[in-house]
């Protein structure tokens, strides 16, 4: 853009050589600045992140320990090893990894065949429930969710993983709203040639429509499983200790060994695993992600 | 953005028939069907049963002992000085946190679409926060402020010794402020960034060239262009306006195990006891259910008026393009 410019000043006989060395330099100090700042900025988010994982290869008594011990004389590998051993992360994460496939696979099934409809299927009433769907996003989930135990514990299923079958088969709308914007975007000789070749709307959709939307399959399963990993709040109001799962337990206190001490730095090696595969997922697909959580505004 | 343009652009082609025949349109209807009864059952119904609830003395189990009782619970919250308090406290949250939370934001995202070296590497840092769940977020918090082993602390603690804030316990919402920025600086950077980056470039140069300098470059050119994201934030932080309920939970209790423990359970130290706190505190200790929503839709009515006090400054500030038709 600059040098766009410059050229518009050569152009209108306004360039003055001595005018476009301080431009250069007046930049250069600019480009220093932002740098400077933006870096500062970024340590400051960062500090968090890496004081848990420097806190995570502790042992707990370096931890406690004052005047405080800023950096773990052995580096305590075996916080890690502990958090499977001992702090049984496994079958906490294998009961939330559950819950998440259940909820993920019912979920896109559901948002897919909604956002379709939604986008190719002419019929009455369609923009007002489209913007019926819309508007649900915009009441708090505290209000659903009260009734909503209401009706679980009516229907005895508090305690079981049936809460997130059905969450799964209602859909949601930031998912459909994303699957209606791509399915919205294909051409409609598509339709027509399967329309004329006897395909039924179902057809079209599962064999035409279906295999050609992987990327937005793809990152509605992610917000989807990201969900169901992150989210304390319904797992903790509807899951007892025997069911609990990893956000639960890394919601309450530290783990405890067999004899009921705190294991405070292994919890903190669990939260590192934790979060592990959320940071894996971003990067392999950070493009995605963004665009998606553009388009929705939502997380 | 997207949603509400695209809300905007059906209501208003809303009245249009659209005639098709009842085989093509059937499937429509079918394939909604998930989402519909979904959409019945777990929005819809909660929201008008939630309606008829708070006029009921409902306890969550016995449906045999409801009673219909009035504005009974309306007039009681209104006097309930605790709800008062968990008000005050999340107005103080808002009228500290919003800004920031709104201003912040912006200015990073103003940064990361300057053309700069390790402009990637830069995006990727400021979004990794936002990745997190809350119980990481909540423990990495924990870590640094913890009155005994955080690392603020023991920082405070070098530099002159002797020093002990007791961070979460006397400065309880700071915590929580400061950890709601952290956590969501990234995702509101994301659509400012999406947002600066529409701002078509010709538009930016055409002022260039007629003699406006950088500030006024943005003040008059890309600013006005970017307000449809702003209002689309701040209508979305208004209307969740006091829905904070996780966070003061599991941010109460330290690591030493000192007080109560955090979780649903947890009773947050005074100062972070936010009305919803109090909401869910009387619904699921009390099991009143039904007073329980009263609260929640006197909140929710002050959030509503507000939301449309801004939608209605909106045409003094926000820029629309004409739309295409």
């Amino acid at each position: 853009m600059i040098s766009a410019l410059n050229k518009v000043r050569a152009l209108s006989g306004r360039s003055r050589p001595s005018r476009s060395k301080n431009y250069r330099l007046w930049a250069g100090v600019k480009q220093f600045l932002l740098h400077a700042v933006l870096i500062a900025w970024a340590i400051v988010l960062m500090v968090p992140i890496a004081w848990l994982l420097v806190s995570s290869l502790k042992t707990d008594a370096e931890f406690i320990s004052y005047p405080p011990q800023f950096f773990p004389k052995i580096l305590q590998w075996k916080n890690y090893a502990d958090v499977i051993v001992v702090a049984k992360f496994l079958t906490y994460a294998g009961r939330t990894v559950y819950l998440a496939t259940m909820f993920t696979v019912t979920n896109i099934a559901s948002c897919s065949l909604a956002g379709y409809a939604f986008a190719r299927i002419k019929a009455p009433g369609r923009k007002a429930l489209f913007i019926i769907m819309l508007s649900a996003m915009m009441v708090p989930s505290i209000v659903t969710i009260i009734p909503q135990f209401v009706i679980y514990s009516r229907m005895k299923i508090v305690n079981t993983y049936w809460p997130w079958f059905l969450w799964g088969l209602a859909g949601s709308a930031p998912q459909i709203f994303l699957f209606r914007q791509f399915f919205a975007a294909f051409p409609v000789e598509l339709e027509d040639a399967a329309a004329v070749d006897g395909c039924s709307p179902f057809r079209t959709f599962w064999q035409i429509f279906l295999p050609n939307a992987k990327s937005v399959l793809a990152v509605t399963a992610l917000f989807a499983f990201q969900w169901v990993w992150g989210d304390y709040f319904n797992q903790a109001l509807l899951l007892t200790e025997d069911r609990a799962t990893v956000a639960m337990k890394l919601g309450g206190s530290a783990f405890t060994d067999p004899h009921g001490n705190r294991l405070v730095t292994v919890t903190l090696a669990a939260v590192v695993i934790y979060i592990i595969p959320l940071i894996i997922a971003y990067f392999v697909s950070q493009k995605q992600i963004v665009q998606g959580i553009v388009t929705t505004g939502m997380k | 953005m997207s949603v509400i343009r695209d809300m905007r652009v059906a209501l208003r082609e809303r009245g249009s028939k659209e005639r098709v025949p009842w085989r093509k349109a059937k499937w429509f209807y079918l394939f909604i069907t998930p989402w519909m009864i979904g959409f019945l059952v777990f929005t819809l119904g909660p929201v008008l049963s939630g309606i008829l609830m708070s006029f009921t003395n409902f306890d969550g189990m016995n449906f045999d002992a409801m009673r219909f009782v009035g504005f009974h619970n309306y007039v009681e919250a209104v006097k309930d000085e605790q709800a008062w308090w968990g008000f005050k406290r999340v107005m103080y949250v808002t009228v500290v946190g919003m800004p920031l939370g709104m201003v912040i934001p912006f200015i990073a995202a103003v940064l990361l679409t300057r053309q700069i070296r390790g402009q990637g590497v830069f995006r990727t840092l400021f979004y990794i926060p936002s990745i997190l769940p809350i119980t990481a977020v909540v423990w990495v918090w924990k870590l640094m402020m913890d009155n005994n082993y955080g690392l603020v602390n023991a920082a405070l603690d070098a530099i002159k010794p002797g020093t002990y804030v007791r961070w979460l316990t006397e400065y309880s919402t700071l915590v929580l402020i400061m950890m709601g920025l952290w956590g969501a600086t990234g995702q509101a950077t994301v659509y400012y960034m999406a947002g600066l980056q529409s701002v078509p470039k010709e538009l930016e140069d055409a002022a260039l060239i007629d003699g406006a300098n950088a500030w006024q470059k943005f003040r008059f050119v890309t600013l006005p262009l970017v307000t449809p994201v702003i209002f689309y934030q701040l209508v979305m932080s208004v209307l969740n306006i006091g829905q904070i309920l996780v966070q003061p939970l599991l941010l109460a209790g330290s690591i030493g195990g000192a007080g109560q423990g955090s979780g649903l359970g947890a009773i947050p130290p005074r100062d972070n006891y936010f009305f919803m706190v109090h909401v869910f505190n009387r619904v699921f200790t009390y099991f009143r259910f039904g007073y329980g929503f009263a609260l929640l839709w006197l909140l929710f009515a002050f959030a509503l008026i507000l939301t449309l006090i801004v939608f209605g400054t909106a045409r003094y500030w926000v820029f629309y393009e004409v739309e295409q038709e």
